[in-house]
């Protein structure tokens, strides 16, 4: 006796159209998108605006990339942008070499090492989420929102609640420069997001945090170190955000105590955009990229459109309504 | 029955859980290529002494033997290096995985060191499509499991078991949530395996499905060994009457 039976047609065949849209509605919305706008705009679909936009989304898209690992995962991490922006002062502030408000002479230090520090540090808030996290068993909402405040104040502190200007330039330049006529912070967006779907694919920890957001007991009945997959998820997630601040250095060529407002629900908005499971187990970097790719088309094209900011929120905000009711109906 | 060679040997064993007597002075033996059925009602000891066997406690007293040499399990991973695996009424399944990425979960064949190890994905599939045409099971490897019925479900996490070559496995209510066209599917397995040598100890509430599979049957009442069988000289009520009345008394 063979033991055969139809193998994964059920549920499609049941709800077909459901499923489709689920894994192809990201895809379809932004070709929507870019078909919409060209036909608004001559400028749209310039190869110069191309690149503006992702060079206008790539921050976010770096922080979304962190984000990704963390809900594949069945974690969030709220703290991303104000992570961003302290580590981000740190190492500017490390770089420049300043008097800090805590009565403390900075000394300057060495790009590398700035950037290390700050690597450290970052990781480091991360590990303590992630270890509150994974040893208590407290929801990384809460722990990850702990750090949102702390990073926010010592972003303040280290800062002086001033812009950290005269940054050097070999600092800026890492994502401000260009390679080969492409911004570097483009370069470095999608180096990283290719990296990561890689690590994802095939590396074992990928394979873990894969199982772990799809079914935790079962992920930890067969071995799998579930605590370590969710304390080292927030802490890739803290790196992301590292590298982020990096990228936001570059772009503005200072770094501001006011560089992280508004950006912690764009990265989250993204992933979810992007068709990633909102309880986790499934998405992949493709999705995020095209999450990072309607918000900042879809902020670009309305631009030139002439629609101003608050019109700009409402768009995103409907956007994103639908992209969360097809995860969900995607998901039953 | 013809006599076979002991595999696995539950001599004397004891537990208690605070004031609570889970096991007392529980008997039992697997034979190679043996299907034992553990039968009893709720809090009859069932869990408790399946977990012993698989390293997930540890007795008060009595001895476990393994090929004729006592044993200490301190946990799972001692049993499994023993060659002693277990699939649980919770199949611990990923729905979000495939079927290999589920059979080989914890035990990837990769390329490189610890949790950055490069994993060797061809070979993981050839190997599960190996062992699943060596079972009889006509699975896609590369279909996601949450997206199989319920029985072939069972049939993964049970073929799982099979990847290291195990010489016991220890099933917990294997068809409780089955279908019958499942049901039959995993029996079918079950005596496969049985004719591939591996022993196997069957947890089940059904007495019917039990009755039928099973070499022998052990039940427990109380904590106690209420009675062992061979299954052909043994009748369903028989059991029903042990599991729930215990042994008979001699005074």
């Amino acid at each position: 006796m063979s033991l055969s039976g139809s193998v994964g047609t059920d549920r499609f065949d049941a709800v077909p159209d459901l499923d489709q849209i689920a894994k192809y509605g990201p895809v379809a919305g932004l070709v929507l998108l870019y078909v919409f706008f060209s036909i608004q705009s001559d400028v749209f679909l310039t190869v110069r605006n191309q690149v503006n936009v992702l060079q206008q989304v790539s921050v976010i898209g770096i922080m979304a990339i962190g984000l990704t690992f963390a809900i594949l995962a069945a974690e969030i991490d709220l703290s991303i942008a104000q992570l961003m922006e302290f580590t981000g002062l740190l190492i500017a502030v490390l770089a420049v070499g300043k008097s800090i408000p805590l009565g403390l002479e900075v000394p300057q230090l060495a790009i590398p090492l700035a950037i290390l520090v700050g690597y450290v540090v970052g990781i480091g808030f991360g590990g303590v989420a992630g270890f509150i996290t994974s040893r208590f068993d407290v929801p990384s909402f809460m722990t990850t929102l702990a750090i949102l405040f702390l990073a926010d104040g010592l972003g303040l502190m280290v800062s002086g609640n001033r812009p950290v200007v005269n940054v050097p330039e070999g600092l800026i330049l890492i994502a401000g420069g260009k390679t080969a006529g492409l911004p570097n912070i483009v370069l470095l967006f999608l180096a990283l997001l290719i990296a990561a779907q890689f690590f994802l694919s095939y590396t074992r920890f990928g394979l873990y945090i894969y199982a772990t957001g799809g079914d935790r007991d079962a992920a930890e009945l067969t071995g799998v170190n579930v605590r370590r997959v969710r304390l080292g998820v927030l802490m890739i997630s803290a790196m992301f955000s590292v590298t982020a601040g990096i990228a936001m250095i570059g772009r503005l060529s200072s770094a501001t105590p006011v560089m992280g407002t508004g950006l912690l629900l764009p990265p989250i908005a993204a992933v979810i955009l992007g068709g990633a499971d909102l309880f986790g187990g499934r998405g992949h970097m493709l999705g995020t990229l095209i999450g990072v790719l309607i918000l900042g088309v879809l902020a670009n094209g309305l631009n030139l459109m002439g629609v101003n900011a608050p019109g700009q929120l409402v768009a995103q905000g409907v956007v994103l309504m639908i992209a969360v009711l097809a995860n969900v109906v995607g998901r039953e | 029955m013809t006599e076979r060679e002991q595999i696995l040997s539950v001599e004397n064993v004891d537990k208690r859980f605070g004031e609570v007597v889970a096991l007392q002075n529980v008997n039992l033996d697997l034979h190679q290529g043996e299907i034992l059925g553990l039968a009893g009602d709720n809090g009859a000891g069932k869990s408790t002494l399946i977990k012993i066997i698989n390293g997930a406690i540890q007795p008060d007293g009595g001895t476990i033997l393994f090929d004729g040499e006592p044993v200490d399990l301190q946990n799972t991973r001692d049993a499994k290096q023993l060659g002693i695996q277990t699939t649980f009424q919770h199949l611990a399944l990923a729905p979000n995985l495939t079927v290999t990425e589920n059979i080989f979960l914890t035990r990837e064949s990769v390329t490189g060191w610890g949790p950055l190890g490069f994993l060797r994905k061809r070979e993981m599939r050839n190997r599960t499509q190996e062992l699943l045409d060596q079972l009889g099971i006509d699975v896609d490897p590369t279909a996601e499991v949450g997206n199989l019925s319920g029985g072939e479900q069972q049939l993964v996490a049970i073929s799982r078991t099979m990847l290291t070559e195990p010489e016991v496995i220890i099933m917990d209510e294997p068809t409780s949530a089955l279908s019958v066209e499942g049901a039959d599917k995993v029996t079918a397995l079950i005596n496969r395996m049985q004719d591939q040598g591996v022993s196997i100890i069957l947890i089940s509430h059904n007495l019917e499905w039990i009755h039928d599979i099973v070499d022998r049957v052990v039940v427990l009442h109380h904590g106690e060994v209420a009675g062992a069988f061979e299954s052909d000289e043994v009748t369903r009520d028989t059991l029903v009457e042990r599991m729930v009345r215990g042994r008979p008394s001699t005074a």
